[in-house]
Formats: structure tokens, C-alpha cells, sequence
């Protein structure tokens, strides 16, 4: 956009966009704090909660580096919507392979269990640690049974010491 | 748009040199959309394998030194900055500035090499590795058991220990005698002292200690899982950094030779953009692979 502006200066290109350095120190700034931010908080927040965070400020952080860094906020809006169009595929691709693993649930509940501190977790699945070890070796499926067991016999015991 | 004023850098199937620099610029952005795809693919692997099985990787992330991570994300952007600086100065025929900038980004870029040759180094001791070559713990765990020093003293080696004497104390039955302990021969590193040797303990104080470590969770199967995708993942980062070091260092040599000025700079803003998108994967692989919880 400022290809003109700068057409007849001498030392300027006549193509693309020249950044200035403030912006690129603000830029790079606002990347380090938000390193920062990441590294601070993670283990911290319950849940898939730090996660989210984690990627919500990932994505901040790519688009400055997208935006300042690459340009695409001066450049030819046709880059950026390829850009886009990229993310779009990306999140399809995600979609459709993500579209069984409610299927896969059960496998993964002792553990989550575990990790709020409730009824179920993986302290059922080493309440008889030498069945359990028997088992992880010789029964491809050993977290489905144990997660079975868990479902079927809650104990008050785990969550009550849960935290 | 006559032919007879057309610059030198200006293939003759352009029309100008703005029309030129589009069509470089945009064929750059469909190759780094190539990019994002092949690693599309590897993260697409890393959300299902971690959504159906979370434990193996709270467990792998333990492995990670997330200080080095952090460090080696500074580096990174530290790098993109010296870069954008470069093409600015590339664009502002600063040949000098431009050098240094460009000295300054592989200068990051072999740092960054060199704390993850120090990563894997220590994983390649520890044997925290890709597939079967994932040695930390043997497949038959109770009959061997390495001690190893250094990265990692914390949580997992200590569930770890619990296990070995938990397994070895129900082989032995309600008799814990020594004799019959024959389990944690170390490969590493000579017997354990203090609380964490394998001396008589009761069942009661099995007990107790497997209490203390609730939330340590054990290794859990198929840990070597979450090395595999970490290696193949930060692997392929990896020949990303070498190969941008090698373009760099091409558009250096050839920014010496005044190759580059405010007339035509794009192979200084296409090495840009590439070393850019190195940096914006790392920004998401540094969050999913150190620090998972």
C-alpha cells in the first residue's frame, strides 16, 4: 500500500512494504511477554483450561509474527486470504479426524478421573497392582477393562482423599 | 508497461518489476502453505494420539526441560526480529546492517541447534527415545531399572522406584526379605542409597509411599509414544532451522557481493518469510510438546 508513496524517494524500494524499527521492537516485546505469560501459567490453570490458554496465546503470537513479521497486514490481501485458506484446510483436516474419539472415551476416564480427584481414577486401576501389571502385559485392551471396573465399582474412598 | 525500460532484475515474461515481485511473493506463500500442511499432518497426529491417551503424555512432558524450551522460543524470536530488521534493511540498501542482521540470525539459529543437541543428547542418555528404541524403562519392568542422573530425579523416577519395590514386594509375597529382591539390577548408576534403597519395607509402608505419590502417576504403557511424535516433530523442525541456516547463508554471501538493495531485495524477503514460518511452528510446538499440563 505504501509502494507509492515511497516511489520517488531515493533509497526507498519500489516494491513491498519498509517496517518500521519501533514497530518491529514493539512486535518483538509483545512476543517475549507473551512467552513469558505461557511459561508462567502453565501447570496452573485446572483442566483443559492451560491448554486452551496455552494455544489461544500461541495463535496471538503467530498472527503478530504474520502480520508484523511476514507483512501480511501490507501485503497483497491475496497472500493472506492463501494464508487463511491454509488454516481453513488445516481446521477440516483436524475435524474429520477428530470426529471418532468420543468413541475412544471410556479408555481415557479412570485417568481423568484420577486428575479431579474422583471415584474411578487410576489408583482403581492399581488396587491389585500385581493383576494390573499381569494384565498390561498380556491384554492389549488392559485400560478398557480396568476403565470398565472403575465404571462399575466407584470407590469412596479415592475420592474422598482426591483433591 | 514498454519493454525498452525494463531493469536488468526484471525477467522479460514480467511486465515490471512490481507485477515481478507479486508473483514471487505470492508463490512463496504457497509454498509455506505446503509447509503448514506437512506439519499440519504431524499435529494432526499429536491431538488424536494425545486425546486417547492424555496419560502418556502428562508423563512424556516430564521428560522436557521446559526452561530450555522457553529459552530456545527467545531464540527463535530473537532471530525472526534480526530478520525482519534484515530485510528492512535490505529494502533500505543498508548493506552493512543487512550483513550483520543476517550474521545475527544464524548466530540464533545454531544456538537453537545447540540447546536441542543438548535435549537430545540427554535423551539419547537416558534412553528416552523414539519407538523401540525407548529404553528408560524396559518392556519387562521390575527386571531392570536404570538410575539415571541429571534431567530428571523428579517425579517419574521416584513413581518408578515405588513400582519396582511395589512388584518386587507381591513377587515375593507377604516376605519382603532382601534375598528375594534381586529386581532393580541398575544399569547406570550403582544401587541407590538412603530412602529410595531397596531395603525391607512392609506392606504397610508400600502403602504409605504409594499414598505419597497419588499423583505421580506411573509409566504408563505405550510411554515411548509421546517420543516418537516429540522426536519426529521437533526432528523435522530441526531440518526446517538447518535448511534456513543454509539459505541464509547463501543470501549473506550474496548480500557481500552487493547482490541486494532497495531495487531488488526478494530473495532477502523470501528467506525472510520461510525463516518466519520456522519460528510460528515453533510457537505452537514449544506450548504442546513442554508443557502439556
Amino acid at each position: 500500500m505504501s509502494n507509492k508513496e515511497h516511489h520517488h524517494e531515493p533509497g526507498h524500494p519500489t516494491v513491498g512494504h519498509v517496517s518500521s524499527l519501533p514497530q518491529l521492537f514493539t512486535v518483538f516485546g509483545a512476543l517475549v511477554v507473551l512467552t513469558i505469560i505461557t511459561v508462567a501459567l502453565s501447570g496452573k490453570l485446572p483442566g483443559a483450561g492451560g491448554m486452551l490458554v496455552a494455544m489461544g496465546i500461541a495463535t496471538v503470537k503467530a498472527l503478530l509474527v504474520a502480520l508484523y513479521f511476514m507483512h501480511l497486514r501490507y501485503d497483497r490481501p491475496f497472500n493472506g486470504y492463501i494464508f487463511l485458506a491454509s488454516i481453513l484446510f488445516v481446521a477440516c483436516f483436524f475435524g474429520f479426524t477428530s470426529l471418532d474419539t468420543a468413541t475412544y472415551r471410556r479408555d481415557i476416564l479412570p485417568y481423568e478421573n484420577d486428575k479431579l480427584g474422583e471415584a474411578g481414577g487410576v489408583e482403581e486401576m492399581y488396587k491389585e497392582p500385581r493383576e494390573s501389571y499381569q494384565k498390561s502385559h498380556n491384554n492389549a485392551g488392559n485400560l478398557h477393562t480396568t476403565g470398565e471396573e472403575a465404571e462399575t465399582a466407584p470407590d469412596g474412598e479415592a475420592a474422598a482423599e482426591g483433591h | 508497461m514498454s519493454h525498452h525500460d525494463h531493469p536488468s532484475h526484471v525477467h522479460h515474461h514480467f511486465e515490471n518489476e512490481v507485477q515481478q515481485f507479486d508473483s514471487d511473493k505470492m508463490g512463496m506463500w504457497l509454498f509455506l502453505v505446503t509447509e503448514i500442511m506437512i506439519f499440519a499432518g504431524l499435529f494432526c497426529v499429536y491431538v488424536l494420539y494425545r486425546t486417547h491417551n492424555p496419560e502418556i503424555f502428562h508423563y512424556g512432558h516430564q521428560f522436557l526441560d521446559k526452561n530450555l524450551g522457553a529459552l530456545n522460543t527467545l531464540i527463535l524470536l530473537s532471530s525472526s526480529l534480526t530478520m525482519a530488521w534484515g530485510v528492512r534493511a535490505a529494502q533500505l540498501s543498508q548493506k552493512k546492517t543487512l550483513l550483520t542482521m543476517l550474521a545475527l540470525t544464524m548466530l540464533c539459529a545454531f544456538g537453537f541447534l545447540y540447546i536441542k543437541y543438548i535435549e537430545y543428547g540427554s535423551k539419547i542418555h537416558h534412553g528416552t527415545l523414539y519407538g523401540n528404541r525407548y529404553v528408560w524403562q524396559s518392556e519387562d519392568h521390575g527386571t531392570e531399572h536404570g538410575s539415571p542422573e541429571g534431567e530428571l530425579h523428579s517425579l517419574a523416577d521416584a513413581a518408578q522406584d515405588a513400582n519396582a519395590v511395589r512388584d518386587a514386594a507381591l513377587a515375593a509375597g507377604t516376605d519382603t526379605s532382601a534375598s528375594s529382591m534381586s529386581v532393580p539390577t541398575s544399569q547406570f548408576a550403582p544401587a541407590p542409597e538412603g530412602p529410595q534403597s531397596f531395603e525391607v519395607k512392609t506392606p504397610e509402608q508400600l502403602k504409605a509411599e504409594k499414598e505419597e505419590q497419588k499423583h505421580n502417576f506411573p509409566q504408563p504403557a505405550k510411554a515411548h509414544l509421546f517420543f516418537s511424535i516429540y522426536f519426529i516433530m521437533t526432528g523435522l523442525h530441526g531440518i526446517h532451522v538447518v535448511i534456513g541456516i543454509i539459505c541464509i547463508f547463501t543470501i549473506f554471501v550474496l548480500s557481500a557481493r552487493g547482490a541486494y538493495n532497495s531495487t531488488y531485495y526478494t530473495p532477502v524477503d523470501m528467506v525472510g518469510l520461510y525463516w518466519h514460518l520456522v519460528d510460528l511452528i515453533w510457537i505452537y510446538l514449544f506450548p504442546l510438546l513442554y508443557l502439556v499440563d
